[in-house]
């Protein structure tokens, strides 16, 4: 049972926080990552950390309790059962036991309820036996509802996943059965102390053979033990009457008591251990890794424990742009210019555009802004149109181009070549060159020609 | 390993190239860093670690964009320093240490600064884009900083992509080897490719970087198999749904409209779990970005077009769209005429996809009824959640647009074995207490376990 706790506690906080929220669990979080690497381990402890936050601890007693004090009832009830069975069997010592009659009343039940049980232990789908069946409908009575219910559940749930429900339901079988067997074996300890009996069997048809073998058979087992056991001689005078002679009637109880223990209480003992020891087993082995959705999520929730987001520094300053510079009206002269950055779709238009209109070969390196700068100077146009693609995401390399072109001319103006929609960058334009005083960009080409016209 | 052992990789790129993009679909966090279709979104350097046994074994270091590197490369190209010959590392150096410079370029100063203090570099481009002198003068800072170089292609998968002039402009730089990765949607074994690739450029990290991979690989086929068998118990759940109601149409009626909810509500919950799965979530989206609004979508589950949308053949049986009408009247000439018309009524106008159940003898001698959910909406059900997986698993968690779910490229007949399917599903419907999500006995988990593998053979899921 070394697990059960932990995999009970798991199971209740996993039912909590699958059906409602996750818990509040950043610092049990840290914790448990920082002692252990190992997934089971993780989430054990993560759930032992969480569990008094819920409450879990009483109810998980509470659980704990009520089915031990349903067991203690269940066992006081075997127990009265068993002495009464074995008073009754034995009846009142004014006529003689009939030793067969009396093994049957206290053996027959319990041992074909034991049969039973062994017949469906070999089946696939075991139950584990009635009585345990009946003591599970009870405790489910008592804590399904309520909030032990939930407690309840996990604990049901942890014993059908480790397969342990038909060996829990069994281990209450037994015992409630040795129990009952105790009971009667006290019964009749006490009985035969207490009370005088004459013992004898019966029979109309069958022959004294039969009696006397069956007797010897009966006791082989007890012999083996040490009971003392009736010899043939003796079988045959208690034939159908009562022999009042103290060594036979010693014979005859310990015969009794012996067979009550070795074929009744033993068996069931046995049984009760054997159950037991697979029941713990069920219990003990190490599960595999949960590998289900909630423990995948509960995974991922460690490791962002670990991750602790680390920056070099404050973020940078966002961009504080100078106004653009234009050359005074004086200084310009009455030509045009036109200039593509970063893209040669100009070229392809250069039919549309006037001769008056000076093409410069388009900007995209040192050496051709360096080239454009020089042309510009002894240019010095009065409009300069600025030609970039829409796709372009407008970066300071662009911008810082743009503002060393204008100090050149007395006006430009931005022309955007249009883009298609998931990469049209239009507005991140606007702004960029709102921020630097150019006003609007140009979006078509014909205002963009009649912008060239323009006199002043 | 300390944090001192891990590998470091800064991630670099011009402007707007989408790194930390990249970087959100890498380290599985919708929320890592800010992104903006603009230049500058990222102004620092965000680290983000990838942890292996609990320690963090490789760093991402998410950097802000190169913007001026024109201007940036002439100036360390005219650096000269008396009596000495610079080389690359030399020029980087200096730059470093001006701080008239480093406040010219701010950004591109902390850029460099990060990178010489890693193992490696990622240099992401946009495909889309043209290859620009700008970039070639990137890709020059970058060599003089000394780092292997690992290219990124982001946005492959768009139409406008044009990987090879990037690949050529790579191979003039001496740079052969790279990876294709659109941040958006990418390769569905990503991770293991970048970091199998990065392996092949930092031979000195290759054992981690070999165990990162082969740990990338195992979270990967664990969350397919939690998220198959999530969809699992959702189907042996609803399957198993029976209600018992008296003979009357109203009863009958608010019966099957509450079970509806339920199987919907179950649904939803089930896409809630799966988005949480894979590191998503349905409120960071608006309604037109994925087909799942509220973990719920929006073709709903018993309407006809549901069918179509799940790519399903539902041939003979019972009911596929308006022949479910048909069946709902069949059925309905051995109830009592008011109940008949009713359905017969109700199948005219919307799909019911809820079968009247041969009940057992007890609720015929009572005069009830027992409905369950038809087998068409569950095949409907199984496929819809298959097909999140598959989206799921294809999208990179930088993606900002609709889940393509109608995309019938990758069309592939039926989404799972019906037959198989069915079987199970016909073994859940003998369990009504299965519905109760209270129930996890063992014949269930096997049911369950079937129908994993069942799912698992899906072709939507192959890759």
């Amino acid at each position: 049972m070394r697990y059960l706790d932990d995999a009970w506690r798991y199971e209740l906080v996993r039912l909590n926080e699958s059906e409602s929220t996750w818990l509040n669990d950043t610092l049990a979080n840290r914790e448990v990552v920082q002692q252990t690497d190992n997934r089971l381990p993780q989430l054990w402890r993560r759930a032992q950390l969480l569990a008094p936050g819920l409450g879990a601890v009483t109810t998980m007693q509470n659980v704990t309790s009520t089915l031990k004090a349903s067991a203690m009832i269940l066992g006081l009830l075997a127990i009265v059962l068993g002495l009464s069975a074995g008073l009754a069997a034995l009846g009142d010592s004014a006529e003689p036991v009939n030793v067969i009659w009396a093994l049957l009343a206290v053996l027959l039940v319990p041992t074909l309820s034991l049969l039973l049980w062994i017949v469906s232990c070999l089946l696939p789908q075991a139950k584990g036996g009635w009585l345990g069946q009946g003591w599970e409908w009870v405790a489910n009575r008592w804590l399904s509802r309520g909030k032990a219910a939930r407690a309840w559940r996990a604990w049901l749930n942890v014993a059908e996943e480790r397969q342990a429900t038909k060996w829990w339901l069994a281990v209450v079988t037994h015992s409630f059965w040795v129990a009952t067997l105790a009971g009667a074996l006290l019964a009749l300890l006490v009985a035969f102390s207490l009370r005088h009996y004459t013992f004898m069997w019966q029979t109309t048809w069958l022959e004294a053979a039969v009696f006397v073998e069956l007797a010897q058979a009966i006791s082989v087992f007890p012999a083996w033990l040490g009971f003392n056991v009736p010899e043939a001689q003796t079988i045959l005078m208690s034939g159908n009457q009562a022999v009042d002679q103290s060594t036979i009637r010693t014979q005859w109880a310990h015969w009794l008591v012996g067979a009550v223990f070795a074929w009744g209480l033993l068996p069931r003992l046995i049984a009760l251990i054997v159950s037991a020891y697979f029941l713990q087993r069920c219990y003990a082995s190490v599960q595999p890794q949960p590998k289900d959705a909630y423990a995948l999520l509960v995974q991922e929730r460690l490791q962002k424990a670990l991750k602790a987001i680390s920056v070099d520094g404050p973020p940078g300053q966002l961009d504080q742009w100078p106004q653009a510079v234009f050359l005074s009206p004086k200084k310009c002269r009455d030509t045009r210019a036109a200039v593509a950055l970063e893209t040669a779709w100009l070229e392809a238009r250069r039919a549309s555009l006037t001769d008056a209109v000076h093409v410069l070969a388009p900007i995209d390196d040192r050496v051709s802004r360096q080239e454009a700068l020089v042309q510009l100077q002894s240019l010095a146009p009065s409009h300069l149109l600025i030609v970039v693609d829409a796709q372009q995401t407008p970066d300071r390399g662009l911008l810082n181009t743009i503002l060393a072109l204008t100090p050149h001319t007395g006006r430009a103006r931005v022309y955007l070549k249009p883009a298609d929609g998931a990469r049209n960058r239009t507005v991140q334009w606007q702004d960029k060159l709102q921020a630097i005083g150019l006003g609007k960009p140009l979006l078509d080409w014909p205002s963009a020609l009649e912008w060239m016209k323009l006199h002043d | 390993m300390t944090e001192a052992d891990a590998i470091r990789i800064a991630i670099v790129g011009h402007t707007n190239t989408g790194k930390t993009s990249l970087l959100r679909t890498l380290t599985r966090d919708r929320t890592f860093g800010k992104v903006a279709d603009s230049a500058g979104t990222t102004r620092h350097v965000q680290a983000a670690s990838v942890t292996l046994e609990n320690r963090d074994a490789l760093i991402w270091f998410d950097t802000p964009g190169l913007e001026d590197s024109i201007a940036l490369y002439d100036w360390a190209a005219q650096l000269t320093a008396p009596g000495q010959r610079l080389d690359g590392p030399d020029r980087i150096v200096q730059f470093l240490q001006d701080p008239q410079a480093s406040q010219r370029f701010e950004q591109e100063h902390r850029v460099l600064a990060q990178i010489i203090q890693s193992d490696a570099v990622l240099y992401v481009v946009d495909v889309r884009d043209a290859v620009l002198p700008k970039h070639r003068d990137e890709l020059h800072l970058l060599q003089w900083c000394a780092k292997p170089v690992l290219p990124v292609l982001n946005f492959t998968a768009s139409e406008q992509a044009h990987a090879q002039p990037w690949i050529e402009t790579f191979a003039r730089q001496g740079i052969h080897i790279y990876v294709a990765f659109d941040s958006v949607s990418p390769p569905s074994d990503g991770e293991q490719l970048l970091f199998d690739t990065l392996a092949q450029v930092l031979a000195q990290a290759r054992p981690t970087l070999q165990a990162l991979s082969q740990q990338a690989a195992k979270a990967k086929s664990e969350r397919r198999a939690a998220a198959l068998e999530r969809i699992a118990q959702l189907c042996v759940r609803v399957a198993a749904m029976t209600v018992t109601v008296a003979n009357d149409p109203q009863t009958v009626m608010a019966a099957q409209q509450e079970q509806q909810a339920r199987v919907r509500h179950l649904e939803r919950r089930c896409v809630t779990d799966l988005l949480a799965l894979y590191a998503f979530a349905p409120d960071d989206y608006t309604a037109s970005e994925l087909p799942v609004t509220d973990g719920r979508w929006q073709t709903d589950l018993f309407s006809k077009e549901a069918i179509t949308e799940a790519g399903l053949s539902v041939g003979k049986g019972a009911a596929v769209g308006a022949v479910a009408g048909v069946a709902i009247d069949v059925f309905s000439a051995g109830l009592t005429l008011g109940t008949g018309t009713l359905l017969g009524a109700a199948a005219g106008s919307i799909w019911q996809g809820v079968d009247r159940w041969g009940s057992g003898i007890k609720a015929k001698l009572l005069g009830q009824e027992a409905f369950r959910v038809g087998d068409d909406v569950l095949q409907v059900l199984a496929a819809r959640q298959l097909r999140l997986i598959q989206a799921l698993e294809r999208r990179g968690h930088a993606a900002s647009n609709r889940v393509n779910t109608q995309d019938k490229s990758g069309e592939v007949g039926e989404p799972f074995d019906q037959k198989a399917f069915l079987r199970i599903m016909a073994v859940a419907r003998l369990h009504p207490s299965w519905s109760d999500s209270t129930s996890t006995t063992r014949t269930q988990q096997t049911a369950v376990l079937a129908l994993h593998q069942c799912l698992a053979a899906s072709p939507l899921l192959a890759n």
